[in-house]
């Protein structure tokens, strides 16, 4: 997904693939393209119900947003899918890592030869769990059905998000269930109560992904209705919390649920759920021990501070996100504008100052060399094409006729500090001649801009996985289809062999041949420098210091099922 | 007298629509498309047209400014794009915060202004009214976003870092809770505390030198008495129209100290809706605010005639 | 600042000759009038003298010395007297540039605010209860023109707009730019002036002189420009010093909140909120620019606050 947000921002949105990201791929995924197992349900906790673990206490986490609903098939935003996942559950989750496991689900799916079809077989002792703490009923493969099929209903108030009906757009049948001319979808099949089976129209792993995000969870029918507001006031799940209270802009109050189907947890009595709180008073509580976690990126001004504190040392955690930063040039201005030149792209290649833009974000992050991340699958640590030669720039700027350099503009957008980012790249260019004029803009206005043809001749702007594999970097960004107004592609590159390529490496069954094919083109679009690459973030976060188990997950942040409270402190 | 009232309050209608169609155009041209916003950088251009036509976006400007109008006359602001929520109950649930920060607010302007100004004016020329006359410029010339840092600085992260004290927390928002409120409304009422100085201070000199009160001096009634019983009372009567106005201008949202403080209010609302091209957040919010000001100006004029029917004109 | 004490009973021309000798000795009495004149000398000064005054380039990044190794602004040096900003930038030099933006913003937006207001407070006032008399098919028609009406109305409803809001929504709409910031301030803030000068201007229109003016023949451009206009002269000065305080204060928080000037143009309010996050490991960086906002419209309000005074009549009895 697209993102100009910098290592602070990152996270929330790479996590929750909040309201820009895609409407038809999920929010990460392993794309495996075989079941893989039947291992027990919800591995995911780690030491799950294991003896030495203490059992008990309130972790309290804080957050700048509200939770605006507490309804699966409404609800899509940062503040409001973690506090989901506390009541709600679905078929999918994933482990400590990216990889898939069965929750609700008794192992993995059966997959059809022709991967058109799913077939689940479900956990059982599942229940629906009232706020009093007392069992509604058990869950059955009705339930499921009912629950995705409510994600296309449009008689929902209010209606459900575009987003979780564009996830199940593929399933056959749904399309009807949008239109409003059936009530359910023929894909949907309940074979029996503990069996449920769906039916894709194109074969597509990432089906599985979908199953994973909250838009998945499961609702009881009699309780969730049309009425998303009455629902979101009193939400039943199957989860390991039980909702009991939310004021706006305080916060909300979750509770353990006496009845979870999966003995041995939660470890945590009660979530004290913190909404509307400001990222400096946070961190501040954090510190002093007031405030457990905080859903929210600490702020870029207190990194130094926080960081080299030798009292928080054991406190601070990072990871290292599937991204990449980097500096786009239209390929195809018009007029054969200079970035039409590859001496032109190649000299800004050349230009940039990647350590210079590192130690203003504080060194969160690495250099990039080449477009995938270090954590990607076909990484190719020796890609370093450009590596910074001020000299070679300004002659290659010679050479394609731009001695006395030449004025364009430069788009970022507002969030800090990306605009600071643009104008350390701004004082680069400068150094061989392209004078900058840097325009900043409001987020959604800038992705935008970026994405309506010849509006922007140059810019900075940073992509986020939304599953890792090296595809997700260069085909939504960097193929000729994509080259269009509303495409991702703001270079505007298109390379019909490169374009070729991609369809022969996607195709490809042996998994190393296809990671050198994405490397080979990896080379081949470095080759002819349609971005320059700068930089992969890092997400820094402060743990309040009674807190047990926590490691940042890549999909969900925090994982709560590992959570526990350290009595002693 | 109800001829003038129903003359202002069409006048107020008049304004209010003048302001619904020029904020409505601004948003008609907002370079970012909202359907592609809220179908995701991936969709395809059949599901962001699909998303257009369901919102209505496909149809010509004035077409959709009629829709939206008739819809406000039913009480519907909209549909947030972002939040997928009704646009009306958004604001009317920051409403309470925006409330309570705008009362404090003021009280603070008039525990600073009014004693200033009623020392400037009965003390004319000495150095009190200078000096208050100074303290007031000073305080109009702080900027908000200054004070509301110097603040929670000083105030509330100092104590905490260096004594290990909680006096006032760093931001936020419980309701009727003064530990939270006191710093807000203090920077908010510093700047317009001055205004309120000044009209005083005038409204009170004008008093001084009319004719009765000279008539009360030869008479032989007391300074105090003059003052209180006879100049205060009648200079109130600009300062309750300021008042009254004051009260519209920040329940529309106080946008800068709301930002400094996390005040979940209608200010931080505001600008969270501009910021996301939320295009009927923007509409509401604005007009909301409109909606404010113009009431509290005609509740201010009708008053004003109440109590002294030859305003009326 | 309410500049209300000018709206007082209008003497004739000869008394205003008087009136302003007087003034100006009162003027240079007032200790705060000469805080107030120094004051913007040396912020004027500071914008004029900028590149002359400034050590280095404002926008210019000092890789690797201009920071601290974790990548934080340094203090005060030597070398950087008042320290670098989060991108090595030397902050004085920020802080002069700054003054520039404030300035060219403040004026450039208060000229034109001032004008609007001027030509539409004069020229309400001045078709007030004026009726349209013609003679047409043989008739003498007698046609209200609602001038006054339509302006003022207008003037009522700018004035009911929740300006910083839209401002805002302009600048997020069409991009920010200092000419943008410019009009929108001048957009939001005429009608003010508007409203004081149509109140004025009124009085002027009513007073013996002008009547006896317009009893010899003296009407249109003539008896406005060479009988109202300088009679409303002093209470222009008064608002247009009052107003560039409050253009400077607008520019910094439209800046402040994102949509003002954009970067890496020096301008105080953005030079504030871009360091916001230091107001509690480095306040300097946070207080300075605060501090130049501050500086700036305290100048101007005691400047313009002294010239009200001196013209204030309460003062002379």
């Amino acid at each position: 997904m697209h993102s100009a947000r910098s290592s602070g921002r990152a996270f929330t949105l790479a996590v929750a693939a909040v309201l820009l990201a895609s409407a038809c791929t999920p929010a990460a995924s392993t794309a495996p393209t075989t079941p893989t197992g039947t291992t027990g349900p919800a591995t995911s906790e780690g030491p799950g119900g294991s003896p030495g673990i203490p059992s008990g206490g309130t972790l309290s986490i804080g957050w700048n947003g509200e939770i605006q609903w507490l309804d699966p098939a409404v609800g899509y935003d940062v503040t409001s899918w973690p506090a989901e996942r506390l009541v709600f559950e679905g078929l999918l989750d994933y482990d400590e890592g990216t990889n898939l496991v069965p929750l609700l689900a008794d192992g993995m799916p059966t997959e059809s030869a022709d991967g058109k079809a799913y077939t689940f077989k479900l956990h059982t002792g599942v229940n629906f769990v009232k706020s009093d703490g007392s069992v509604l009923r058990a869950m059955t493969a009705d339930d499921i059905a009912y629950s995705i099929t409510r994600n296309l209903n449009g008689k929902l108030k209010p209606s459900p998000s575009p987003v979780g009906s564009g996830f199940f757009g593929n399933i056959v049948g749904a399309a009807d269930v949008l239109a409003g001319t059936a009530t359910t979808a023929s894909g949907i099949k309940v074979i029996d109560p503990t069996t449920i089976e769906f039916d894709l129209m194109k074969a597509d792993p990432t089906f599985l992904n979908v199953l994973a995000t909250p838009f998945a969870s499961v609702v009881p029918k009699e309780l969730a209705g049309e009425d998303s507001t009455a629902f979101s006031a009193a939400p039943v799940g199957t989860g390991q919390f039980l909702f009991k209270s939310y004021t706006k802009a305080q916060g909300a109050s979750f509770v353990r649920n006496p009845a979870y189907w999966q003995p041995g947890l939660p470890h945590l009595d009660a979530i004290d759920y913190r909404t509307g709180q400001d990222d400096n008073a946070m961190l501040q509580q954090i510190e002093a021990g007031t405030l457990d976690l905080m859903g929210d990126p600490f702020p870029p001004a207190q990194f130094t501070d926080v960081t080299t504190n030798p009292e928080f040392a054991s406190q601070v955690q990072h990871i290292t996100l599937a991204n990449v930063d980097y500096v786009f040039m239209d390929t195809q201005q018009p007029n054969a504008g200079p970035f039409t030149k590859l001496a032109v792209r190649q000299a800004v290649n050349y230009a940039i100052d990647k350590n210079a833009i590192l130690q203003i974000t504080h060194g969160a992050g690495q250099p990039a060399n080449c477009i995938y991340p270090p954590v990607l699958p076909g990484y190719d640590a020796s890609c370093n094409p450009y590596p910074r030669d001020v000299e070679k720039a300004k002659q290659l700027m010679k050479d394609a006729g731009y001695a006395a350099g030449f004025d364009t503009k430069f788009y970022t957008d507002t969030t800090d500090p990306d605009p600071q980012i643009g104008a350390s790249i701004q004082q680069d260019m400068a150094a061989i001649g392209i004078r900058t004029e840097i325009v900043s803009q409001e987020f959604a206005t800038f992705l935008n801009t970026i994405e309506t043809p010849h509006t922007a001749p140059m810019g900075w702007v940073g992509w986020f996985q939304d599953y890792p594999d090296p595809s997700d970097f260069i085909e939504p960004t960097l193929t000729c289809a994509t080259a269009v107004p509303g495409g991702a592609n703001a270079a505007l590159y298109c390379n019909p062999a490169v374009d070729a390529l991609m369809a022969q490496a996607k195709g490809e069954l042996d998994k190393t041949k296809r990671l050198q094919e994405y490397q080979q083109i990896q080379t081949k679009i470095m080759a002819d420098a349609p971005w320059a690459p700068f930089r992969h973030q890092e997400w820094y976060t402060l743990v309040g210091k009674r807190v047990g188990g926590y490691t940042i997950h890549p999909v969900w942040q925090y994982n709560v099922r590992a959570l526990w409270i350290n009595p002693a402190t | 007298m109800g001829g003038y009232i129903l003359r202002r309050l069409g006048w107020s209608l008049v304004v209010v629509a003048a302001i619904v169609a020029v904020t409505f155009f601004a948003t008609y041209i907002l370079p970012a498309d909202p359907a592609r916003m809220i179908a995701g950088i991936r969709a395809s251009p059949q599901d962001v047209e699909r998303i257009r036509v369901a919102l209505g976006l496909d149809q010509p400007f004035l077409v959709q400014l009629g829709r939206y109008v008739s819809r406000l006359f039913q009480g519907d602001f909209g549909q947030s794009y972002i939040q997928n929520r009704a646009v009306l109950p958004l604001i009317l649930e920051r409403f309470p915060a925006t409330l309570q920060l705008a009362a404090a607010g003021l009280a603070v302007e008039l525990l600073i202004g009014l004693p200033l100004g009623i020392l400037a004016a009965t003390r004319r020329g000495t150095r009190s009214d200078r000096l208050s006359t100074i303290v007031s410029i000073v305080l109009v010339s702080a900027p908000s976003f200054l004070v509301g840092y110097l603040l929670l600085n000083f105030l509330a992260f100092q104590p905490q870092i260096r004594l290990g004290i909680t006096i006032f927390p760093i931001g936020g928002y419980k309701p009727l809770d003064l530990r939270y409120l006191a710093l807000p409304a203090i920077t908010l009422g510093f700047s317009g505390a001055a205004y309120y100085t000044r009209l005083m201070r005038t409204a009170m000199l004008d008093e001084l030198h009319r004719d009765y009160v000279r008539t009360a001096r030869s008479k032989g009634l007391g300074e105090r008495a003059i003052l209180w019983r006879h100049a205060v009372r009648n200079a109130l009567g600009p300062v309750l129209s300021q008042i009254g106005l004051d009260l519209g201008f920040f329940l529309g949202g106080v946008v800068i100290v709301e930002r400094v403080f996390s005040w979940p209010g209608i200010g931080k609302l505001a600008v969270d809706s501009i910021v996301t091209a939320d295009v009927p957040l923007i509409l509401g919010t604005v007009l909301f605010g409109t909606i404010c000001i113009v009431t509290a100006n005609l509740a201010v004029d009708v008053l004003q005639v109440v109590i002294d029917p030859r305003i009326r004109r | 600042m309410s500049a209300q004490s000018v709206i007082s009973p209008v003497a004739s021309p000869l008394a205003i000759e008087r009136g302003r000798a007087r003034a100006w000795r009162h003027l240079r009495a007032n200790p705060t009038f000469w805080l107030g004149a120094i004051g913007v000398v040396v912020i004027v000064g500071a914008a004029v003298f900028a590149p002359v005054l400034a050590p280095y380039d404002p926008n210019f990044q000092f890789r690797g010395e201009g920071l601290t190794p974790g990548g934080d602004p340094l203090g005060p040096s030597a070398r950087f007297p008042l320290g670098t900003d989060k991108l090595g930038r030397d902050e004085l030099s920020r802080l002069l540039f700054g003054a520039r933006t404030s300035l060219s913003a403040g004026i450039a937006a208060n000229s034109l605010a001032t004008f609007i207001g001027l030509t539409v407070g004069v020229v309400a006032a001045y078709f007030r209860g004026r009726r349209l008399q013609l003679t047409a098919f043989g008739r003498r028609l007698d046609l209200p023109m609602p001038i006054e009406a339509i302006l003022m109305r207008i003037t009522d409803a700018a004035l009911a707009f929740p300006a910083l809001l839209v401002a805002i929504a302009l600048v997020a709409i069409i991009g920010p730019s200092l000419g943008l910031v410019i009009v929108v301030i001048a957009g939001v803030l005429w009608s003010g002036t508007a409203r004081i000068v149509y109140g004025r201007s009124l009085v002027i229109l009513s007073s013996d002189f002008v009547l006896a003016a317009t009893a010899v023949g003296v009407g249109g451009v003539r008896m406005v420009a060479r009988h109202v206009l300088p009679h409303l002269v002093s209470l222009v000065v008064v608002y247009a010093t009052l107003g560039i305080a409050t253009t400077v204060l607008f520019e910094a928080t439209l800046s402040f909140l994102g949509v003002g000037v954009p970067p890496p143009a020096p301008s105080w309010g953005s030079m504030l909120i871009e360091h916001v996050g230091y107001y509690r490991t480095d306040p300097r960086v946070v207080a300075l620019p605060g501090l130049a906002i501050m500086a700036t419209i305290l100048a101007f309000n005691l400047l313009g606050d002294a010239i009200d005074d001196a013209l204030d009549p309460h003062q002379w009895r």
